[in-house]
């Protein structure tokens, strides 16, 4: 186990090496001049050639991807052009923000979407199983911004029960930010909560134990839900790619301070050190999410672990 | 008579297995109620696409300030905007441009995902590697983030919007195509094709993508709903479609800061994404579960 930890560790190295290449790249390939786009269309021409210096942009390529490298490894990604803070200071400031979201629509899909699929699997092609059927399908086509929009008409203009956007330390502000996020997670692992259950319940140990006269509440809670949580913990790693896709919307509806709305906000301005920063950064909090999953998956089915040896 | 019979007897021995298999399939997908009314839907949505001019009454471009942000009326279906432009005609047109978005951008994710898959399959070695890094690579970011990045550096507009989120979706092609390649490249008919001197490109093109084709049609239906969701995303984001082009993602945005004094332009809008996308999905879902019968046991 250790040694395939280590191998997977490894592994991350050269994606995020490509990553780098691609996040360095954004720049030239945006039409223009890297300079004219930091000082703007009206900078002089001495100016520009200052900051075309400044920037390295005279040197070939190859030199400046390796100068821009060196510094992104000591997560040293330059200053904003709009704050003229460091990057990484304008990140670190709304990771928290940004994580705090993101863990409690994972923590509510989890809550609501394991019990639904259960319950689904349960009694399958029974009302209950057919109405989520119909309403997990709906969600998953519901683009996450026009959700957010809706829950502020319903719940903010219509009713006046909660603000509309913010952030406070006021579990009314969560509340809307939460929901909208955590849909399309609901649905996807009540989905396949319900689809593994069934797999499980066609496994022998589990006509056994009918078999054995255990009571049915006991075969599925106890025997079958254990062995079909397994998939479901990867499939929760994968929600979190989607997650942080949603941030992006999410937070920008709900003016949620996060990194999300960062990164919208810095295309929008053409703040492009800010935008290779977010990019590369979002690039390694996905793959180390990955990679812990990976792991825990391993952790979990010791099946699975000899295979790693 | 003796031949006839013969011919009668062949055919059975020969084409009745064939045939009945496609009959099964096609029957699996005529009975799939999922296919066939997500099928249903999508002809609506396209056919109101095609012939918008006729569908509508109003122009959707035209704006007029006095008739701004109405409620639904029988002059105005689904109400106005904050142009006064009416809402209908903005969202008949705007299917045009949410098709065409995403036929375009899942043209070229199969284009260039299947080409690599089909590549790293065939071929293995050095070039599997290659590819497959490149492919790790797209796949370090999530599908959204990866074409805002792209869209990042291209700039806003339809045509960029389409590119990038093509490029989104590449890797799910390519792994696709990859693994469908690997499962039928071992077949004895590949064999047999490769012993009767088939050349590569032969092998290719006759045997094994015609071979791969279900999963990839399925694929590329569930694929158009996410890019549709994907550019509706980014083009409420201010980058792709700009003013005062009718797409459903934008009409949201722009209508966004009016939500107090109407929703409509808002709900609506926002529906025509969802049925849209859900009508793709209920086909690629429906067909999946009758090109593939092992899925059928959790219908």
């Amino acid at each position: 186990m250790g040694k395939y930890t280590v191998k997977r560790f490894l592994a991350l190295i050269p994606v995020l090496i490509g990553v780098s290449i691609f996040v360095f790249f954004l720049i030239h390939i945006t039409p223009g001049d890297p300079a004219m786009l930091m000082l703007g269309e009206q900078a002089p021409p001495e100016q520009l050639e200052t900051m075309r210096e400044q920037m390295g942009l005279n040197d070939p390529l190859p030199v400046q991807y390796i100068n821009w490298m060196s510094r992104a490894v000591r997560l040293d990604f330059g200053r904003s052009l709009r704050s003229r803070k460091p990057v990484i200071t304008e990140i670190v400031e709304r990771l928290p923000n940004s994580g705090v979201l993101a863990v409690s629509a994972i923590t509510l899909s989890v809550i609501i979407g394991i019990p639904i699929g259960v319950l689904s699997a349960a009694k399958p092609n029974s009302f209950f199983d057919n109405l989520f059927t119909i309403i997990t399908f709906t969600a998953v086509g519901m683009p996450v911004f026009w959700q957010g929009l809706m829950l502020i008409i319903i719940f903010s203009v219509m009713l006046g029960w909660l603000p509309s956007s913010g952030m406070m330390p006021d579990i009314r502000y969560f509340i809307l930010p939460t929901v909208a996020l955590s849909t399309v997670t609901i649905a996807n692992i009540t989905r396949i909560t319900r689809s593994t259950m069934l797999d499980v319940l066609k496994e022998d140990y589990v006509r056994t134990a009918r078999s054995k006269g255990v009571n049915e509440n006991r075969v599925i809670y106890q025997h079958a839900l254990r062995n079909a949580l397994i998939p479901v913990v990867t499939i929760i790693g994968l929600q979190f790619g989607a997650l942080m896709a949603g941030a992006v919307l999410t937070e920008t509806i709900f003016a949620w301070p996060g990194v999300g709305r960062m990164v919208v906000d810095a295309i929008r301005t053409k703040d492009f050190p800010l935008v290779q920063g977010t990019i590369m950064v979002f690039a390694i909090i996905y793959a180390l999410v990955n990679l812990i999953v990976d792991l825990l998956y391993g952790l979990l089915d010791p099946r699975l672990q000899t295979k790693y040896k | 008579m003796f031949t006839s019979k013969r011919k009668k007897v062949k055919k059975l021995a020969d084409s009745e297995p064939q045939k009945s298999k496609y009959k099964k399939t096609m029957k699996r997908i005529f009975f799939n109620k999922k296919a066939i009314l997500g099928a249903i839907l999508l002809i609506i949505i396209a056919l109101a696409a095609i012939f918008a001019p006729y569908v509508t009454v109003h122009d959707p471009i035209q704006q007029n300030v006095r008739n701004r942000l109405q409620p639904p009326s029988s002059e105005h279906w689904l109400g106005t905007d904050n142009f006064g432009r009416d809402i209908f005609s903005r969202i008949v047109y705007g299917g045009r441009i949410s098709l065409r978005i995403g036929f375009i951008s899942v043209g070229i994710a199969v284009l260039f995902g299947c080409s690599m898959g089909v590549l790293a399959g065939f071929y293995g070695g050095w070039v599997d590697n290659i590819i497959m890094r490149i492919v790790d690579i797209m796949l370090a970011l999530p599908g959204f983030l990866l074409a805002l990045a792209i869209i990042s550096a291209l700039g806003p507009g339809i045509n960029n919007l389409m590119i990038a989120v093509g490029i989104s979706y590449i890797p799910v092609f390519a792994r696709l195509m990859r693994s469908a390649v690997l499962a039928v490249i071992e077949k004895d008919y590949v064999t047999a094709a490769r012993a009767l001197g088939g050349d590569d490109r032969q092998l290719i093109f006759k045997h094994i993508i015609p071979n791969s084709l279900s999963p990839i049609i399925v694929q590329a239906t569930l694929a158009m709903a996410g890019s549709i969701l994907s550019a509706a995303g980014l083009s409420f984001l201010g980058l792709g479609a700009q003013p005062p082009t009718p797409e459903w993602g934008f009409m949201i945005a722009s209508a966004r800061q009016f939500i107090r004094l109407s929703h409509y332009a808002v709900t609506f809008s926002g529906l025509a994404i969802v049925i849209t996308v859900l009508s793709l999905n209920l086909v690629g879902d429906g067909l999946r579960d009758a090109l593939d019968p092992k899925t059928l046991e959790h219908q």
